[in-house]
């Protein structure tokens, strides 16, 4: 029996406790960080340095190696290279090595993309990186796909055209030293027989 | 005593259908207020700031609610009873506008001045279950089933305790008329019923804890009554979907939420009736009192228990099924026979 | 909507009355978006976060409605496996009209890691629901959900929903002069 009125008068008390600690934060300033009128996580530096965020490629660093793509665990990079010819000039990337590959096609899917940041890892030019860029929901998934090239297709098929072009030229010269060289090599056999 | 608006125009039908709208005028600017302290509230008890981008902080927000949900489809089951499930909002609805009948508003205006108030009141609170029950019923809808259920268990063992409360302020007034019931209250604040009522001389102080716990018990019964949390296992989220408004979509499932709204000043405006002298001011009837100030302190102090039903969803869980029947049976029904007990004898010997 | 049919005959869709009150109607749908409180995957814990204090979903008007029925719309917040996506399709249909759709994470946009090899797991929830707003990440910053959530209530503010009703006629029109 004291029990019984004892329960009640806890579970009275206890109501009574939650009820102060409720009117209590009803009352404290508030905690809430309005997004888009009030808050800028960038402004503020909400965002940690090594927040893992929207992907950019800088196309002048990136030397065409595909090893972004290689590593990328969901395969949601694409690259699509061609080399360079020797009538491109001496031609370098940003950091100064020189530039053997032209990127026709550097495409990151973000709608794939888990920024696990193994690109990042693995890029040796540090082409591709992080940005602090994070609000860019789409209305398409079309639109989340991302080509860092800036080439226009024009430019592209020329130099596709110009690498072709060069395959045939390398080819002839190929040939003609291949013949150059039996032949020469016909004229040391006569003289050594 | 009486009303204002018979004083007015005279007794006929006019009179009578501008009484009916007053209290239907009162309940939708109430709800939306209440609507817009339900999100406030219980986004600032959370630290949070609530709604804030509709109108100026958000206070427009109950308005775009309900222009959104002029525009939803209405949805009704094709598996459903289609007549009791059309229906059962709006008897729902009237349960709780036919109390607004007898809530007395000021001196001056009591829709229906009915000397059996307390009794409609009891009656048609119990009306809104049968609502519930068959739209839970007609929604062919397990959930929807086991929420009316539940709503019915919950509902029959909470009547009790508060018949009861009802009982012994019928007892110690001697009336069931709301309007006497008040007037008795009328003069110092001691003169209340939560503070003893006006007769007994010095013996009644000896008995104020048991108007306490009658308040208190009330409170309780009242929000079980309203299905409110911590009593909302009818319609608990985290077991059975929405409960019995599972399969009710747009403005069907408005008039739930606006039955809700309106119960719960129901229940409050009968807290303030039976225990905090209704429409007379706390300052004794010198200052501040009259017909006007009567409708100030009416709908403010019924407004302050719906802060405290607001205050209180947010602060407890919802009881689970055996705990709420262990309250109501064990708790709060022989807590109120013995404080019947008590003031039958106070009512005895006075 | 059976009231607009009424409404939108003796108008012209681009006239003031009609302009102002579809403004009032989008409004009203675009400030107070009930959502359907269902998470499925790692996604779903990042959209409690949205939910809790510091981020508060409820800013925007979005209150939880555990029924479909009440909801306006659903966020699928997370890998979306063969099984739920019979789930998601019900739910989904189980919701009344006007009705919108969420995708949260690269799982549910375009089926994320699992795209290529998951023998388990729908590519993508625009395959079998029409979505409205792809949120990008995994899982998204709260920021960038919310973000989600504004551009979500840009797009049915600029909805017409007269103008479209009368383009629909004329296609159907097309169609049965053909
Ligand atoms: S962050 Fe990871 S998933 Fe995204 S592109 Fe880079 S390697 Fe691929
Ligand atoms: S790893 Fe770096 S350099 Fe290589 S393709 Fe990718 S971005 Fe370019
Ligand atoms: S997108 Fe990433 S975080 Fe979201 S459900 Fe898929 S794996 Fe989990």
């Amino acid at each position: 029996m004291v029990k019984y009125f004892k329960d009640i008068l806890l579970g009275f008390w206890t109501i009574m406790v939650g009820m102060k600690i409720t009117m209590d934060h009803l009352f404290q300033k508030k905690v809430t960080m309005q997004y888009p009128e009030r808050f800028d996580p960038i402004d503020t530096g909400f965002m940690p340095d090594n927040s893992r965020n929207k992907l950019f490629v800088d196309i002048d660093d990136c030397n065409g190696c595909g090893g972004c793509e290689r590593d990328c665990p969901v395969n949601c990079i694409t690259v699509e290279t061609v080399k360079t010819v020797p009538s491109d000039g001496p031609i370098t990337i940003k950091s100064g090595a020189k530039r053997t590959l032209w990127v026709l096609k550097h495409e990151i899917d973000y709608s794939k993309c888990c920024f696990c940041s193994l690109c990042v890892e693995s890029c040796a030019t540090s082409a591709i990186f992080h940005t602090k860029e994070f609000d860019y929901s789409g209305y398409d998934r079309n639109e989340l796909k991302h080509d860092f090239v800036s080439y226009s297709d024009e430019e592209k098929q020329k130099k596709l055209d110009n690498f072709v072009a060069y395959q045939i030229v390398k080819k002839q010269e190929d040939a003609a030293k291949k013949a150059a060289d039996e032949a020469a090599k016909a004229a040391a056999a006569q003289i050594t027989k | 005593m009486g009303n204002f608006v018979f004083d007015l125009i005279g007794k006929n039908i006019v009179a009578a259908l501008v009484i009916c709208i007053i209290p239907l005028v009162f309940i939708l600017p109430y709800a939306l207020i209440a609507i817009l302290g339900e999100l406030k509230i219980g986004a600032w008890m959370q630290d949070r700031v609530g709604p804030m981008r509709t109108g100026w902080k958000g206070v427009l927000q109950p308005v775009a609610e309900v222009v959104k949900l002029l525009q939803k489809e209405d949805i009704t089951p094709t598996i459903a009873n289609k007549p009791l499930f059309n229906l059962a909002p709006f008897i729902v609805f009237i349960g709780a506008f036919a109390a607004f009948a007898v809530l007395p508003f000021s001196e001056k205006f009591i829709p229906s001045g009915i000397n059996l108030g307390l009794f409609f009141v009891f009656a048609v609170g119990s009306f809104a279950v049968i609502g519930i029950v068959m739209g839970g019923w007609a929604s062919n809808n397990k959930y929807s089933l086991l929420g009316a259920m539940r709503s019915v268990a919950q509902i029959i063992s909470y009547e009790l305790p508060a018949g009861m409360v009802f009982l012994s302020i019928a007892t110690i007034a001697g009336t069931l008329d709301m309007q006497t019931i008040i007037l008795n209250q009328s003069g110092p604040i001691w003169n209340w019923y939560i503070f003893g009522g006006p007769q007994g001389g010095a013996i009644k102080f000896l008995f104020i804890p048991f108007f306490v716990i009658l308040f208190i018990v009330y409170l309780i019964s009242s929000l079980a009554e309203t299905n409110r949390t911590p009593f909302d296992i009818p319609e608990g989220e985290s077991e059975i979907v929405a409960g019995y408004h599972t399969e009710y979509s747009g403005m069907k499932f408005a008039m739930f939420f606006m039955a809700e709204y309106a119960n719960m000043y129901v229940v409050s405006a009968i807290i303030v009736i039976l225990f905090l002298g209704g429409w007379s001011s706390p300052f004794g009837t010198s200052f501040m009192d009259g017909p006007i100030w009567g409708i100030f302190w009416m709908v403010g102090k019924a407004f302050f228990f719906v802060f405290v039903q607001i205050w209180l969803r947010w602060t407890l869980p919802r009881l689970r099924v055996d705990q709420l029947m262990y309250l109501g049976w064990k708790v709060l029904l022989p807590l109120s026979i013995a404080c019947f007990m008590a003031i039958a004898f106070l009512a005895m010997i006075n | 909507m059976g009231f607009l049919n009424r409404l939108d005959d003796p108008f012209n869709a681009e006239g003031i009355i009609l302009g102002k009150v579809e403004d009032l109607l989008n409004w009203g749908r675009a400030r107070s978006d009930w959502y359907l409180s269902f998470g499925l995957a790692c996604c779903a814990i990042e959209f409690m976060a949205v939910n809790a204090s510091h981020f508060d979903l409820m800013r925007f008007g979005c209150i939880p409605r555990p029924s479909p029925r009440q909801a306006d719309f659903i966020i699928i917040s997370g890998t979306v496996t063969m099984k739920m996506a019979e789930r998601i399709i019900t739910l989904y249909e189980q919701m009344a009209e006007p009705k919108y759709v969420l995708s949260m994470g690269s799982c549910a946009n375009s089926g994320g890691p699992y795209w290529e090899h998951g023998y388990h797991v729908l590519k993508g929830i625009d395959r079998v629901i029409p979505v409205d707003v792809y949120v990008p990440g995994c899982p998204p910053k709260p920021e960038a959900f919310l973000d989600g959530i504004v551009k979500l209530q840009k797009k049915i503010n600029q909805q017409a929903i007269f103008k479209k009703r009368a383009k629909l006629a004329e296609e159907e029109k097309i169609i049965v002069n053909d």
